[in-house]
This record gives C-alpha cells, sequence and structure tokens, in this order.
C-alpha cells in the first residue's frame, strides 16, 4: 500500500483536516501497538470501536482492513509519513457556520466542496453566529462572507429604496 | 590844446630855418672846394663869405620874418580860436539846449504816448484776460458737466456691473449652497440608511438566529455556497 492508496482511502470517508489526521494517528497507534505493544490480536475495526471511532470513521478502518495487512515494520513508516506529507499538499478550505457542526453537516458540506471545488479538498469547520444567514469561507487566502450581511450588502441600494419608498408612503 | 599847436608849429618853422640855412652852408662850401678860385683865393673867399653871410643874412632874415609871420598867424589863429571856440561852447549850448528842450518834448511825448500805450495795454489785457477767463470759465463748465455727464453714466453703468455681478454671485452662491444642502441631505439621508441597514441587519441576525430551525440554516449555508460558485468565487 502505498501513501497515495490510504490518503485516498481516508479522504473517501473523512472530509476535515482533523478527521484525517486523526485516522492517520490511529492507524500508526494500531500497528504499533500490535508489533511493539502487549501484542494485541483485535482488528483495526475493533480498534477503531474501541477507540468510540463513529460509523463514518470505522468505514475507514473496514476499508483498510484488506489493505494494511501488507504493512510491515519497515513499510508502515515511510507510508505514513508520505501520507502526512501528502496532507500537507491536499487542498484546504476554512468555513464557518452559524450552527452547532455534526456529522452530517460535515459530511454535507465536505461532500458539496468536492463536487464543486476540488475532488480531494479537505475542510476545517467551525461555528460562528454570527454569520447567520449563510456561512463564511476562507480559501486560497481569501475570505468569503456568504452570510446575511453579504445579502444586506449586496443588496442594499434595493433595501434603501424600498425604504424610501416606505417613508414617502407614510409621510405622504 | 589849441595853444599846443602853434607851438609846436611855431617851432617846426624855425627847425626848417635853421635846416635851410645848414643847407646854404653846405652848398657854398661845395661850391669853394670844386670850383677853383677865377682870380684869386682870397677874393673868391671873401666873396664867399660875403655871398655866404648874405645868404644867412638873408636866410635868417627870412627865418625871422616867417616867425614873425608865424607868430602873428598864431596869435591870430590863437585868438580866431578863442573867439570861435566861445562861439563853438556858445552854439553847442544852445544846440544842448535845443537838443534837450527837444529831447525832453520828445521825451514827454514819449512817455505819454508809452503811458497811454500801457494803459491800452492794460486795458486790452484786461479785456482778454476777462474775456479768457471767461472763455476758459465756459470750458471749464462744458468740460465738468460733460465730465459730471460721463461719470454719471460711468457710474450708473458701473452700478448696474455691479448690481449684476453681485447678483450673480449670489445667485452662484445660492446654487452652491444649494447643491451642498443637497450633498449634506444626501450623505446624511446615506448615514440614516447605513444606520437603518446596520439595525436591520442587527434585527434580522437576531431574529433569524432565534427563528430559523437547523435545517434551514443549512440550506441558507448551501444557497450561499451555491450563490458564490455561481459567482466563481471560489475559482480565485
Amino acid at each position: 500500500m502505498t501513501a497515495d492508496t490510504l490518503i485516498t482511502i481516508i479522504l473517501a470517508h473523512a472530509f476535515t483536516k482533523a478527521e484525517v489526521h486523526r485516522h492517520l494517528w490511529r492507524i500508526r497507534t494500531y500497528l504499533e501497538q500490535r508489533w511493539f505493544g502487549s501484542g494485541t490480536s483485535g482488528t483495526l475495526e475493533e480498534f477503531y470501536s474501541h477507540e468510540g471511532a463513529s460509523d463514518r470513521e470505522r468505514a475507514v478502518a473496514t476499508a483498510l482492513m484488506s489493505e494494511i495487512g501488507g504493512l510491515s515494520k519497515e513499510t508502515v513508516y515511510p507510508v505514513l509519513e508520505g501520507a502526512e506529507e501528502s496532507v500537507k499538499a491536499l487542498p484546504y478550505l476554512s468555513i464557518s457556520i452559524p450552527y452547532p457542526s455534526d456529522d452530517a453537516a460535515v459530511v454535507g458540506i465536505g461532500t458539496w466542496f468536492r463536487n464543486n471545488v476540488h475532488d480531494r479538498i479537505v475542510i476545517d469547520m467551525t461555528t460562528d453566529p454570527s454569520v447567520v444567514g449563510g456561512c463564511a469561507v476562507a480559501y486560497r487566502g481569501y475570505r468569503h462572507d456568504l452570510a446575511l450581511h453579504r445579502a444586506i450588502t449586496k443588496n442594499k441600494e434595493k433595501i434603501r429604496l424600498l425604504l424610501h419608498d416606505y417613508a414617502g408612503k407614510t409621510s405622504g | 590844446m589849441e595853444g599846443n599847436l602853434l607851438v609846436i608849429l611855431l617851432n617846426v618853422l624855425v627847425l626848417v630855418m635853421v635846416l635851410l640855412a645848414v643847407n646854404a652852408v653846405i652848398l657854398l662850401r661845395r661850391k669853394r672846394e670844386v670850383v677853383p678860385p677865377p682870380v684869386s683865393e682870397d677874393d673868391g673867399i671873401r666873396e664867399v663869405q660875403d655871398r655866404s653871410v648874405s645868404i644867412i643874412h638873408r636866410a635868417i632874415k627870412q627865418a625871422n620874418q616867417i616867425l614873425v609871420s608865424a607868430e602873428l598867424k598864431g596869435i591870430n589863429v590863437l585868438s580866431q580860436q578863442k573867439l570861435a571856440s566861445g562861439d563853438v561852447a556858445e552854439q553847442f549850448r544852445e544846440h544842448l539846449r535845443v537838443v534837450e528842450e527837444t529831447l525832453r518834448v520828445q521825451y514827454e511825448t514819449s512817455a505819454k504816448e508809452a503811458e497811454t500805450a500801457y494803459m491800452n495795454y492794460i486795458q486790452s489785457l484786461e479785456e482778454t484776460i476777462r474775456r479768457e477767463v471767461t472763455e476758459n470759465q465756459k470750458a471749464l463748465a462744458q468740460k465738468a458737466d460733460a465730465m459730471v455727464s460721463q461719470s454719471q453714466q460711468m457710474l450708473a453703468e458701473s452700478v448696474g456691473m455691479v448690481q449684476e455681478r453681485v447678483k450673480q454671485e449670489v445667485e452662484a452662491e445660492l446654487a452652491k449652497v444649494r447643491t451642498e444642502i443637497a450633498d449634506y441631505k444626501d450623505r446624511r439621508m446615506r448615514v440614516i440608511d447605513e444606520r437603518i441597514i446596520d439595525l436591520l441587519e442587527e434585527v434580522l441576525q437576531v431574529v433569524l438566529e432565534k427563528k430559523l430551525s437547523l435545517s434551514e440554516q443549512s440550506d441558507l449555508v448551501y444557497r450561499a455556497l451555491e450563490e458564490a460558485k455561481r459567482e466563481h468565487a471560489f475559482n480565485q
């Protein structure tokens, strides 16, 4: 298994950079415990379950079951380090949403960005109540305000005309 | 002066006589040296001496006569001169008197004429001055009238121009003030509009935050992302 194969399998079920790093850390921990630890004999899925992983995270473990057997003590570290370097090179995007992000939100928004921006993009999602009515995105050094403030600013002239019309009607 | 002339004349005559006598003596001596005595030398000398003496005597006599005659003539001349000079003086005095009288009369006449001419000149001068003054007054009055008229006209034009200029400036200033008021009003309205829009945004934020469900907020997120995609926000 190469580093790129590993990253591709992880990215199929992980959308945030934290998730990708968490998968790489769990794989490394699982293998080191198996080779150098107390000699656990469980599978990767069991390890993920033991770690309290979600169903989506366990899907990664399931996908890696057939691949991880080909790794040895000598080959695992180059693969893991190559995967770490590959993660650094992945396109990255930060998004703020006005409500607390849950797994569905991460999957939905992550999928949207994979389908519309880049198929290997990883995101970082935060909660910001001030971006009500939309979201805010930081990508390639630019911040895009896609919330209510943007909508109002964009339609400011229309709102002003409406206010004037309203003022004219009420004063007339 | 006349006496001196006579004395000089007499002296000249005496000198002439002396010269004649000397000349005669010289001639006789020459004749005695050149011509040899015809008979005897003593006889010749004696004859010559006699003749020379005779000649000298005649010469002296003639000189004396001349002198006397000259003296007489001088005296006569002097007396005549004295008489003549007295007449001349008298004539001269008379003439002077006549001349003086004539001159006096002429002077008086001239003085009168000069006075008359001067008076006439003064009168004509007064008349001329009076006339010039009158003409100058008239000319001055005419020029003054013309200047006053011109000044009034210029003043009226100037006042009209100033009024027009002031009017234009006041109108321009009014227009400027109106424009500034309109700009100020527009700026104030924009500020108020901005404030209203900010308030609206704040109110909407509060309302949407409280009233929107999670699915509605999620839907708004996707709509915002789709809109950003349409505007190529992620292609930068």
